[in-house]
């Protein structure tokens, strides 16, 4: 069909591009128009700010933490040192495990669970692995590889070493290997520091046993330098699961600490259990309480048990708890523990100028007697201090 | 075939001569302030002014933690010679963090009126009311454009005594620690509807 575009008619007066142009022109002119006296009106503003809101560091929160550090001075006899055996590099508290075989075995290695003691949402840098190893048997090696666990979800975060390049290795039986292994790429916040699982897998050449010094994890954040302790250790080094929770880390968990020589039936100065937290407060945070947990029992049915507190920052005593006159309580029976939670609202801020020093040195002396001169059990001791930092 | 181009050329011609006559009409409908007659009476339009006068906006909080809040009056005065008919409110955050951002646990405002001038002690600023208080905004998420406030007086002459509250919720985690913000206030008043004058 052949188009006739080219072929002007005698009376067309416009051309058809014009009339275009035209149409859109027109049609342009009543939208502009229209919407431009539409939205014509009056108007007027006012103005308020600018203003400035800034939170505050750390929110104010209880932040607890158990006593892994105890000395035992039941005895009457001075202070035994009897903390969580990876609590410290060299303190000749060590663990020996099972025996191992001689490769490594998915089936085989040690857990560490620990505590979450610091205040969430906070960035954490330089988070280390410390662990401390020697072979149980002279001129045997053992070796290890860790990985790196979110504990709640069992969710594997990293790796360091493998079966078929370990970490580090062993090969003295009385000189400790020490790793201080980054584990900053997984642990880059307090939420992550405060729910971590650092499992290890081991072999031994002779298939016996690994002993254990140490194993914490330490870094900073701005604001404080943190250790984070072991609140449940799992040994499967022979492929059988055995558990064991720190004694005053967690209550009712049938695991207590008993102290290591009888009572006498009368106070007596010498005769206690010291208690240190490490909470690592932030310099400049405001502690709103304190309080501690204590829960005990005598270790003989029919008998009672009384306790008093003191708190110390080193020899300086800061508050007493109870007398010997007058004992924070009794508990008779070695079926139920007395759960006391006494409050040491000496060391907040408002009663104390140091309260930021002295919670983080706090020692806590619960001085003991026992009707039957006869040993206790301690469940649970735990400090729980409120604090905010601006 | 060549009838096809007339009634096209048409249409196209007659879009035109609508839209031309649209415009013009559109024009005599909305023009309130001119006049075509040839009377000698004078029409003058009205000026109105919305202004600020009190505001305590400007004073920030530092450092605040979650469940605090904030108590800032500003009063909203209304002058010239028309009244407003509605005024709305737009925020926004010249330095911003995940305050303003998270729209749940974040910073929320509340806006309330009071029939006198708010008593205000401190800092940090409380606010009471000796009269009658009303709802201008209920509480939200503190960044918005154009939020509609209500139960203004917007007359001329008069002045609406405001309490604005900035809450950090409850809810806020730690994730809304150290964190910092910065918050501009604009209140927009727009004249009323026109009338038969």
């Amino acid at each position: 069909m052949r188009r006739h575009r080219s072929h002007r008619s005698p009376d067309r007066l416009v051309s058809r591009p014009a009339l275009r142009w035209a149409a859109l022109a027109g049609a342009a002119a009543a939208a502009f128009t229209a919407t431009s006296l539409a939205f014509g009106s009056f108007s007027g503003s006012a103005t308020g700010g600018p203003m400035s809101v800034t939170t505050k560091r750390i929110f104010p929160g209880v932040r607890s933490t158990s006593a892994w550090n105890l000395k035992d001075a039941s005895a009457g006899s001075g202070e035994v040192e009897n903390s969580d055996l990876f609590l410290a590099a060299g303190d000749t508290r060590i663990k020996t495990t099972g025996n191992w075989t001689t490769a490594f075995a998915s089936n085989r290695w040690l857990e560490f669970d620990f505590n979450a003691s610091r205040p969430g949402g906070v960035p954490v840098s330089s988070a280390t692995f410390n662990f401390s190893f020697a072979d149980n048997v002279a001129g045997n090696t053992a070796c290890i590889y860790i990985e790196v666990y979110r504990a709640s979800t069992a969710t594997l975060l990293g790796s360091y070493g493998t079966s078929a390049a370990p970490l580090a290795c062993s090969s003295s039986s009385t000189t400790y290997t020490t790793i201080n292994q980054s584990i900053a790429t997984q642990v880059a916040s307090t939420d992550v520091l405060n729910d971590l699982r650092v499992r290890v897998y081991g072999k031994e050449s002779g298939s016996r046993a690994l002993k254990l010094d140490l194993a914490t994890v330490s870094g900073a954040t701005a604001y404080a330098n943190y250790t984070m302790y072991e609140q449940i250790s799992r040994d499967q080094s022979t492929g059988t699961l055995t558990t064991t929770n720190w004694a005053l880390a967690i209550s009712a968990d049938n695991t207590n600490y008993q102290n290591a020589a009888n009572w006498a039936t009368t106070f007596s100065t010498t005769r206690y259990l010291k208690f240190a937290f490490n909470p690592s407060v932030p310099t400049g945070a405001v502690i709103t309480s304190v309080t501690l947990n204590f829960y005990y029992r005598s270790n003989t049915a029919g008998n009672t048990a009384c306790w008093y507190g003191e708190a110390y920052n080193g020899a300086t005593l800061l508050a007493s708890y109870g007398s010997s006159g007058t004992p924070q309580s009794c508990n008779t029976g070695n079926t139920t523990y007395s759960t006391d939670t006494v409050t040491m609202s000496q060391l907040t801020s408002a009663n104390d100028a140091s309260a930021v020093t002295d919670v983080n040195n706090l020692a806590v002396r619960a001085y003991m007697r026992e009707s039957g001169g006869r040993r206790t059990q301690v469940d649970f001791v735990q400090l729980n201090v409120n604090y905010y930092l601006d | 075939m060549l009838r096809n181009r007339f009634p096209a050329r048409k249409l196209l011609l007659s879009i035109a001569v609508l839209g031309s006559a649209a415009s013009i009409a559109g024009l005599g409908t909305f023009a309130t302030f001119t006049s075509s007659t040839s009377a000698s009476h004078t029409i003058a339009s009205g000026t109105l002014s919305l202004t600020a006068p009190v505001s305590r906006l400007g004073t920030g909080a530092s450092p605040i933690a979650a469940g605090d809040t904030m108590q800032r009056a500003i009063d909203l005065s209304y002058s010239g010679t028309i009244s407003f008919g509605s005024a709305t409110l737009t925020t926004s955050a010249t330095s911003s963090s995940l305050l303003d951002t998270d729209t749940t646990n974040g910073l929320q405002i509340a806006i309330d009126k009071c029939s006198q001038a708010w008593t205000e002690s401190g800092p940090p600023y409380t606010y009471t009311c000796g009269g009658s208080t009303s709802s201008v905004l209920a509480s939200r998420a503190l960044i918005g454009s154009a939020i509609a406030l209500s139960n203004l007086t917007l007359t001329a002459g008069s002045t609406d005594h405001l309490r604005v509250t900035v809450t950090l919720p409850s809810s806020a985690d730690n994730t809304l620690q150290n964190k910092s913000s910065t918050i501009d206030y604009t209140f927009n008043g727009v004249q009323r509807a026109g009338t038969n004058q």
